[in-house]
C-alpha cells in the first residue's frame, strides 16, 4: 500500500508540474494579448523569463518574453525608448537562436524584430533587408509557416511603390498567410498563434482599394 | 480505506502548505553607482513565481517557505542569489555588470570597424560606397578616417607616418598579399577587392594584436560575406565598365559567382588627360566564392578573385616620352574552415594563395616579376572562464618571388630571386577584469628563413569603461616586418624593420546618435632599411641603419543624431613624423606625409524624391619635397590639398527590378592638385635634374553608374 501511496504522490507531482507549466503558459499567454499596456507587458515578459529559467529545454517561455517586450513597441511613440524594449527582446531571443538554430518561428520573431527598428525612414533599406533575409531563413526550415507570409506581407506593404512595395504585391501573401492561418493550425497549444487577426484586416484593405 | 486515509492525508499536506503563513519581503535593486534599476527580475528559484522591480528599482514579493532563495537577475548583470526568510529585514541588492554584456568594455586601441556591433564600430559597410569620392574603394572611404594621409598620387592606405607596405590586408584572417592592382608610376591605384564581397570591415591604425605580424604601422581585416539566404541576380552598368553577379541559395549553403569588366577608353576618350594614353586600362575580373556549413556547426568559406589587365601610356620626362606598357595577372583563393570544438571554443583552418605575374616595359627597361604567396594557418580559440578568453595559433606565409629584367637597347640581363618562408606563432589571453576592465597581452613569435632572423613581440592593449557610453583606451606593442621585396631581392643580409607603438585614446558617445573619440600616439622606428646611393638598378650599401619616429593625434566625431536625415564625420590628423632611411642624409619628415589632414564627409536623404545626396571635403596642409640642388634636405613644400567630391544615389525600380543610379563627381572645385615634384636627372647631364610636377591624369572625374538587383520571385 505505501508504495501505491508514492507512487501515486509522484504521479500527481508530474502532472501537477505539467499542468503548472501549461497552465502557467497559457495564463500569460492570453494575458499578452489582452494588455495594451508597456508596464503590464513587461511584467508579462518577467513571468515567462521566470518560467524559461526552470523550464531550460523549451524554447517557447523565451520566445514569449521576447515577443512580449516586440509586441509592447505598439503602444510606445517615442522611438528611443521603443529601441530599448528591442533591444531587450533581441537579448532574449539571441541565446533562443543558439540553441533552437532550425526552429523557423524564432527566425519570423527576428524578422519581426527587425521590421519594428524602422522608427525612421533612413533605417528603412537597412532594417527591411535584414528582415526579409530572416523570413527567408524562416521559409527554408517551414514554408507552410503562416507568420513568415503575413510578415513578409508586411515588410511590402509598407516599401514604397517605387521599390517594387505597394498593397498589390502584398495582397498575395496575405492571402497565403490566411489559408495557413485557417488549414495549418499546430496541435501544440502554446504554439505561437499571432499574426491572423491583422493579417485578416490588412487582406480586407488590400482588397478594398483594388 | 487506507488509500482513502493515504489521499487526505496527500490533500491536508497541500492544503497546509497552502494554508502556511505568508510573508512579505521588500527591497530595491540597483547598480553599483546606487541608481535604481527597472524591471529587474525577482524568481523564487525553482519556482514561476517572482516579480520585477518598479521605477525605483523597488519591490515587494509575497513568500509562502519559510527559507527560500531569490534570484535577482538584469539583462548585462550577474545573476545574485539571496536567502530570505520571515526575518529578512528590508533587502539592498546591488547588481554587478557582467562582464559578458554587450555594455561591458571591449579593446577598441587603435581600431576602427565597419559592420559589427561592436564598440570599435565608426561605420556601416554600406558606408563604403555611399562616401563620396570613394569611387566604390574600401580604400577611398577609409581614407576619411583620422590616421590615413589622402595622398591622392598613391591610393594605397599610408598610416600614421608609415608607407604603404607598412599596412597589410587580411580577408577572413588570412594574408592578401596583393590587395591593390599593381602600382604605376605617376598613377594612384586602387583595392582589388570589391566592397560588396564583405560585411565587415576592420580597420586597425596601430597596436593591434598579436594574431597580426608582418605590418609595422596597420591592419586592414576583411570578414567576406556570411552565406547568402536569398538569390540575387545583380548586374551593373557604369561609365567605366560592366558587372554581373549571381548568387545561388540552398539552406545551409550559398555559392556566388560575378565577373566584371573595365573599360577607360570611352571615359579617356572625352576627358583632358595628363598622361598621352596609348592603351587605356582594361581589365577584366571573376570572382567566386561558396559557403557551407555543416552538421557539426562547422562553416567552410571559400573565397577567389582572378583578374587580368592591360595599360599602356607615354608620359613626358621633361622634352623626352618615355612609353609605359604594362600586361599583369593575378590569382587569389582564400579557403578557411571553422570548426566549433569542446564547448564554446573554435578552431580555425585556413590556407590563402596569391599568384601574381606582370610584365611592364619602361622605356628600354623591361621587368618581369613572378611572384607566388601561400600562407597557412591554425588557430584556436577557447574560453577558460566568462572573464579569460584564450586565443593562439600558428602560421606559415611562404612567398616565392622571381624577377627577370633586361634592358632593350643593350644586352643587359639580370635576375632576381627570393624564397621566404616565415613562420609566426602567438598566444593571446582577453581578460576581462571586471565590466569596467580589460586587458589583452599578447606574444608573437616570427621567424624568416631568408633573413634567418627571428623576432619577439610582445604587446599590450587595455581598456577602461568610464562611464556608460566612454572609455579610455591604452595600448603598446613590438611590430616587426621584413623589408619589401625590391630591398630583399639584392641581398638576404638584412634584418626585420621594427616599429614600437604607444596609444592612448578616449571614446564617447555611440553609432547610433553621436560618437566622439580621439587618440594620442607615439611611434619609434628602428632598423628602417638605409643605403647611400641607388644607381644603375642597384642600391649602395644596402643595411638596417635607418631610424624615425612619428607621433600625433587623431580625432573622429560622427553625429547622426543633431540634424533631420542627415548623417555626418568630420576627422582631423595631426602628425610629426621624420625619418632617417633610405638615402636621406637627414632626419625629415618624408615627402607622402602632410602634418595637418582634416576631412568632412556629410550625407543627407530626401525622401521625398529617394535620393541621398553626399559630399566629401578633404584638406590637408602641403607636402615637402625636394629640390635637387638645395642644402637643405626635403626643406620645400608643396601648396595645400583642397578636394570637394560630391556623389548623388537615386533609388528606383526599373520593372520590377530595384536599382539604384549613382552618380559621383571627384574634385568638383577643379582645382590643381599638386602633392610635390619628382627630381628626373635629364637627359643631358650638364642641366641636371628636372623638376617633375606630381599631378593627377585626370583633374576632375565624373562617374555614373546603374545598379540593378534582378528580382527572380
Amino acid at each position: 500500500m505505501r508504495t501505491i501511496v508514492i507512487i501515486l504522490s509522484l504521479c500527481t507531482a508530474q502532472l501537477m508540474h505539467a499542468n503548472d507549466y501549461q497552465k502557467a503558459m497559457k495564463e500569460n499567454i492570453e494575458k499578452l494579448f489582452k494588455t495594451n499596456n508597456v508596464e503590464t507587458l513587461n511584467t508579462i515578459a518577467a513571468s515567462f523569463k521566470r518560467i524559461a529559467a526552470v523550464e531550460t529545454s523549451e524554447w517557447l517561455p523565451g520566445y514569449y518574453a521576447a515577443y512580449s517586450y516586440a509586441r509592447s513597441t505598439h503602444f510606445i511613440s517615442e522611438s528611443d525608448s521603443i529601441h530599448v524594449q528591442l533591444d531587450k527582446a533581441q537579448a532574449e531571443l539571441n541565446g533562443l537562436l543558439e540553441s533552437n538554430p532550425d526552429e523557423s518561428e524564432l527566425y519570423v520573431l527576428q524578422a519581426f524584430i527587425y521590421s519594428l527598428r524602422i522608427t525612421n525612414p533612413m533605417s528603412g533599406y537597412k532594417y527591411s533587408n535584414l528582415s526579409n533575409e530572416a523570413l527567408s531563413k524562416a521559409e527554408q526550415l517551414d514554408s507552410n509557416n503562416p507568420r513568415v507570409y503575413y510578415c513578409r506581407g508586411n515588410n511590402i506593404y509598407h516599401t514604397p511603390k517605387m521599390f517594387g512595395g505597394g498593397q498589390q504585391k502584398a495582397l498575395p501573401l496575405f492571402e497565403k498567410a490566411a489559408e495557413l492561418f485557417t488549414n495549418n493550425k499546430n496541435d501544440n497549444p502554446l504554439w505561437p498563434s499571432w499574426g491572423s487577426y491583422h493579417n485578416n484586416q490588412m487582406l480586407a484593405k488590400c482588397k478594398e482599394t483594388k | 480505506m487506507k488509500l482513502r486515509i493515504a489521499i487526505s492525508i496527500l490533500l491536508a499536506v497541500q492544503t497546509i502548505s497552502q494554508l502556511s503563513a505568508q510573508y512579505q519581503v521588500n527591497g530595491k535593486v540597483t547598480a553599483k553607482d546606487s541608481a535604481p534599476l527597472v524591471g529587474v527580475n525577482i524568481t523564487i528559484k525553482g519556482t514561476y513565481d517572482g516579480t520585477i522591480t518598479d521605477t525605483n528599482g523597488k519591490f515587494t514579493l509575497a513568500l509562502e517557505d519559510e527559507q527560500a532563495t531569490l534570484l535577482i537577475s538584469y539583462i548585462g548583470y550577474q545573476t545574485k542569489e539571496i536567502e530570505v526568510n520571515k526575518k529578512t529585514p528590508q533587502l539592498s541588492v546591488v547588481l554587478k555588470e557582467s562582464v559578458t554584456s554587450l555594455n561591458a568594455v571591449t579593446i577598441t586601441a587603435g581600431t576602427f570597424s565597419a559592420g559589427d556591433k561592436k564598440r570599435a564600430t565608426v561605420l556601416e559597410p554600406l558606408d563604403i560606397y555611399t562616401t563620396a569620392g570613394s569611387l566604390g574603394d574600401i580604400n577611398g572611404a577609409l581614407k576619411t578616417l583620422p590616421g590615413t594621409q589622402p595622398a591622392s598620387d598613391d591610393g594605397r592606405l599610408l598610416v600614421r607616418g608609415g608607407e604603404a607596405a607598412e599596412t597589410k590586408v587580411h580577408v577572413d584572417g588570412l594574408l592578401a598579399a596583393k590587395p591593390y592592382y599593381s602600382k604605376v608610376p605617376d598613377l594612384p591605384t586602387r583595392g582589388r577587392f570589391a566592397p560588396s564581397l564583405f560585411s565587415g570591415t576592420v580597420f586597425s591604425t596601430g597596436g593591434y594584436s598579436a594574431e597580426y605580424g608582418q605590418a609595422l604601422s596597420s591592419i586592414l581585416i576583411l570578414e567576406s560575406n556570411d552565406i547568402a539566404i536569398e538569390e540575387i541576380t545583380s548586374l551593373s552598368i557604369m561609365s567605366v565598365g560592366g558587372e554581373a553577379s549571381k548568387t545561388w541559395c540552398a539552406p545551409n549553403r550559398s555559392t556566388s559567382a560575378g565577373v566584371a569588366y573595365t573599360n577607360m577608353a570611352p571615359y579617356y576618350g572625352l576627358a583632358n588627360n595628363r598622361l598621352d594614353w596609348v592603351k587605356p586600362t582594361e581589365a577584366m575580373n571573376f570572382n567566386f566564392m561558396h559557403r557551407q556549413k555543416g552538421k557539426n556547426g562547422s562553416l567552410l568559406k571559400v573565397f577567389s578573385t582572378f583578374d587580368y589587365g592591360v595599360q599602356e601610356f607615354n608620359t613626358s620626362l621633361g622634352n623626352a616620352f618615355t612609353n609605359i606598357d604594362i600586361e599583369g595577372g593575378s590569382a587569389y583563393i582564400n579557403m578557411n574552415y571553422s570548426l566549433p570544438v569542446l564547448q564554446n571554443s573554435c578552431l580555425k583552418a585556413g590556407l590563402a594563395s596569391t599568384i601574381d605575374n606582370n610584365r611592364q616595359i619602361a622605356g628600354f627597361h623591361r621587368t618581369v616579376d613572378k611572384e607566388l604567396n601561400i600562407e597557412g594557418r591554425l588557430s584556436f580559440n577557447h574560453p577558460l572562464s566568462d572573464a579569460v578568453d584564450v586565443k593562439l595559433g600558428v602560421s606559415d606565409a611562404f612567398t616565392r618571388y622571381r624577377q627577370d629584367y633586361t634592358q632593350l637597347n643593350a644586352s643587359t640581363y639580370s635576375n632576381a630571386r627570393v624564397d621566404d618562408h616565415i613562420a609566426g606563432v602567438f598566444i593571446e589571453p582577453e581578460i576581462r577584469l571586471s565590466a569596467e576592465l580589460a586587458v589583452r597581452p599578447g606574444l608573437r613569435y616570427e621567424y624568416s628563413s631568408y633573413l634567418k632572423e627571428s623576432s619577439w613581440s610582445p604587446r599590450v592593449s587595455a581598456a577602461y569603461k568610464t562611464g556608460k557610453n566612454s572609455q579610455l583606451t591604452a595600448a603598446w606593442g613590438h611590430f616587426f616586418q621584413n623589408p619589401v621585396i625590391d630591398y630583399l631581392k639584392y641581398t638576404s643580409n638584412l634584418e626585420f624593420e621594427k616599429a614600437v607603438h604607444y596609444l592612448l585614446g578616449y571614446q564617447t558617445g555611440t553609432l547610433k546618435k553621436r560618437l566622439f573619440r580621439a587618440e594620442a600616439y607615439y611611434k619609434d622606428y628602428k632598423q628602417l632599411i638605409s643605403y647611400s646611393e641607388y644607381s644603375n638598378n642597384f642600391y649602395n650599401n644596402l643595411a638596417n641603419g635607418g631610424h624615425g619616429y612619428a607621433k600625433g593625434i587623431d580625432i573622429f566625431f560622427r553625429d547622426k543624431e543633431s540634424f533631420k536625415y542627415t548623417d555626418y564625420w568630420l576627422s582631423y590628423s595631426y602628425i610629426d613624423t621624420k625619418r632617417h632611411y633610405r638615402n636621406y642624409p637627414d632626419a625629415v619628415t618624408p615627402s607622402y606625409i602632410a602634418e595637418h589632414t582634416f576631412s568632412a564627409v556629410g550625407k543627407y536623404f530626401i525622401g521625398t524624391i529617394n535620393t541621398q545626396v553626399g559630399a566629401t571635403w578633404v584638406m590637408t596642409s602641403g607636402r615637402p619635397y625636394h629640390k635637387e640642388g638645395d642644402t637643405k634636405y626635403m626643406s620645400r613644400k608643396a601648396p595645400y590639398y583642397n578636394d570637394l567630391s560630391l556623389n548623388l544615389s537615386h533609388l528606383t525600380h526599373i520593372g520590377d527590378h530595384f536599382t539604384i543610379i549613382h552618380f559621383s563627381f571627384s574634385n568638383i572645385l577643379g582645382r590643381e592638385h599638386l602633392v610635390g615634384y619628382q627630381n628626373i636627372p635629364s637627359a643631358s647631364a650638364a642641366s641636371g635634374y628636372i623638376q617633375m610636377p606630381i599631378l593627377p591624369d585626370i583633374k576632375q572625374f565624373l562617374f555614373l553608374g546603374l545598379f540593378i538587383s534582378i528580382n527572380t520571385k
